[in-house]
């Protein structure tokens, strides 16, 4: 399937102060510069995705807005056949104390040090713009949540507090409508919740996150830590809950079958969720990943068995399918264990940069690869082009999309 | 006559200076004492042609505790990267996607624009960084292409905080301004060769406003960064948490 997508947005100068930087003799200026200007975006997307079934989805139009204490960023979507205006923060922020913010509207908060499964991203998921199985999309385009945060920075600590209400589901109203103009505040806005973070630097080079977050259905303990040692960068993000193992957890919410409850056990247990990942940055600026990620609620090598051998049954099949979606939806891990590697080669050629990343199940030996090719044409205008291959067996986490190759092209222009 | 000459040796060593005061007073000529802004324009060259520009403001401000600068750096130019910050706090440098709205940790190795990397956009202090021996005096042409006596340093580092383990470093004689500086790897290979230059009267002091940069490995690739609009400010100690960066507003 092929598709192309348009965006385009404008340009506003909010405040201009005009700043020069002058020659070498000092008599002619050699830059000149607007302060706070409104950036904008001009994005061209063109897909092709081969060997592949699945739906496709819309690309990105971005826009944003910053002033002193008020931000707007929104998003258009278009596939040419329906436009979509997505309202992705707009929030407003008091100052009570040079050191103290209270911020009221919808956010995206975004947690968590890890690259490639955020634990302690409790927000992460829910009102998605754009869905893609590349984490770093999916942290671009995802709808921000209505809700109240409060911040203390103190000597050696940040404090942070947070609530997001629950909004009730009711259909065809702005706050709900999925088509057009709607803010999907039902979607984003669940569940009650609340979180408490504390932002604490253990010793020179450790620097961890502590957070207790608390929903209608349970308490989770997190916790991020980061240390850096020369050219390397160690973390651990990890999250504890007691709760259903993920796949009942995703039966219940899409309300399956309870033919489908029985293949997977549904009681509650204490469930750890976490990366442990390290990078290092060469001489050369070649900067390279390697994450190991954890679920124990996910799908173990016993539970993909069974998962394949329901695939006669049609019915249990789509349900299946569902689940797994689901899990996608939520920027969950379905597996027990899979591994993400990232690397990252800056300047190959002048202008050009080469990012690779891929999710491995090591159980079924399934991957996800991507690589990305980008260029600065100019100063700024890029152009990139990525290819997407899923790779294993038919019975397998990933051999199971359908051996998808998707090649995308890209043309982005800020002005 | 021994007892003599002795003597005349002690004197002269009374006389001379150690490699530990010329770092630090050529850290004085780098580096703007106390919290200040500055903005810095990266012009990147391959083979003495402009390829790239980029723009940004830097808030330094000294640590009293470890007398470190802790720095703030955020992307004006172009407006691909506008918005975009580099936090440094000690051993900890984030890099704040507005985008994505995510803090990563990075190394200050990774790069920003052409040879200049997120380390070298950092006030750095090299008397607190580094171990200094003093390997004698040469006579060094500068940036400006003027011929100066200078101090020869050679530097190791004394923590993982820095960019660079090893450093050959020039310092003039007289005014004790940094002249050359190249920064190896741990095992001696070259990363860039580095010339301070356009010595100005910049708050109260003759302080270099631009540093070229040239690639170890590759000859033909240069980057000149010129600093500009520097100013002393307040800036409060939170600016230097990761939990601040989705909430800054400076320009």
């Amino acid at each position: 399937m092929k598709r192309v997508v348009l965006l385009l947005s404008s340009a506003l100068v909010l405040y201009a102060q005009e700043f020069e930087f002058f020659d070498e003799e000092g008599s002619e200026a050699i830059f000149t510069t607007k302060e706070r200007t409104f950036t904008s975006r001009l994005k061209m997307l063109y897909e092709n995705e081969m060997e592949s079934n699945s739906e496709n989805k819309t690309a990105i139009f971005y826009q944003n807005f910053h002033s002193e204490n008020f931000l707007i960023d929104y998003d258009v979507s278009s596939d040419f056949k329906a436009i979509k205006l997505n309202l992705k923060e707009l929030y407003s922020r008091i100052d009570f104390a040079s050191d103290h913010f209270l911020e009221i509207g919808r956010i995206n908060i975004r947690e968590g040090v890890a690259r490639g499964y955020n634990a302690t991203d409790y927000f992460k998921g829910a009102g998605l713009v754009f869905d893609s199985l590349i984490p770093s999309e999916r942290r671009e385009n995802r709808l921000g949540t209505l809700l109240v945060q409060s911040t203390l920075f103190l000597d050696r600590a940040t404090l942070k507090m947070l609530y997001a209400p629950k909004i009730s589901v009711k259909k065809n109203k702005i706050w709900s409508d999925k088509e057009k103009v709607g803010l999907l505040l039902d979607t984003t806005n669940y569940k009650d919740r609340a979180s408490l973070y504390m932002d604490l630097k253990l010793y020179e080079g450790l620097s961890s996150s502590w957070i207790l977050h608390h929903n209608e259905e349970r308490s989770n303990v997190g916790l991020n830590l980061s240390f850096a040692v020369n050219n390397w960068i160690f973390y651990n993000e990890c999250n504890l809950k007691y709760a259903q193992n993920s796949i009942s957890k995703s039966i219940e919410a899409l309300k399956l079958a309870k033919k489908v409850k029985k293949v997977f056990e549904a009681e509650k247990n204490y469930i750890y969720q976490g990366s442990l990942g390290l990078s290092y940055t060469s001489d050369h600026n070649i900067v390279s990943t390697i994450e190991y990620i954890i679920n124990s609620g996910g799908m173990d090598k016993a539970s993909w068995n069974r998962y394949f051998e329901l695939q006669d049954n049609e019915a249990l099949k789509n349900q299946l399918l569902a689940i797994r979606k689901h899990h996608q939806v939520n920027e969950e891990q379905i597996s027990q264990e899979t591994l993400f590697t990232q690397i990252n080669i800056n300047a190959l050629n002048p202008g050009v940069d080469m990012h690779l990343l891929a999710f491995l199940n090591p159980q079924d030996r399934s991957a996800l690869a991507e690589i990305e090719m980008q260029y600065s044409a100019q100063r700024d205008f890029i152009i990139s082009v990525s290819a997407r291959r899923m790779f294993g067996k038919k019975e397998s986490e990933y051999g199971s999309f359908g051996r998808a190759l998707t090649m995308v092209a890209e043309f982005e222009y800020y002005f | 006559m021994k007892k003599i000459l002795l003597l005349l040796l002690w004197v002269s060593s009374l006389w001379s200076i150690s490699a530990e005061e010329i770092i630090k007073k050529s850290d004085a000529v780098r580096n703007v004492s106390g919290s200040f802004y500055q903005r810095c324009f990266i012009t990147e060259y391959i083979h003495a042609k402009k390829r790239d520009t980029m723009l940004v403001s830097i808030y330094s401000k000294i640590e009293d505790n470890s007398g470190q600068y802790r720095t703030l750096v955020k992307m004006l130019e172009p407006k691909k990267d506008q918005n975009k910050l580099i936090m440094r706090d000690g051993d900890n440098l984030w890099f704040y996607d507005p985008n994505a709205k995510a803090s990563i940790r990075i190394s200050p190795q990774q790069r920003l624009l052409g040879q200049s990397s997120n380390g070298d956009v950092m006030s750095s202090n090299f008397a607190l960084d580094y171990e200094s021996t003093l390997l004698g005096e040469e006579e060094m042409i500068d940036g400006d292409k003027k011929s100066r006596n200078c101090y020869l340093l050679q530097l190791k580092a004394n923590n993982s905080n820095v960019s660079y383990p090893l450093v050959d470093y020039w310092v003039d004689k007289e005014s004790f301004y940094p002249v050359r500086s190249k920064f190896y790897t741990a095992s001696k290979k070259l990363l860039k060769d580095v010339y301070y230059r356009k010595f100005k009267d910049v708050l109260g002091m003759i302080r270099p406003t631009e540093v070229l940069i040239f690639d170890g490995f590759d000859k033909s690739k240069a980057t000149k960064m010129q600093f500009a609009n520097v100013k002393n400010i307040e800036i409060p100690d939170f600016w230097f948490r990761r939990d601040y960066l989705p909430k800054f507003l400076g320009d």
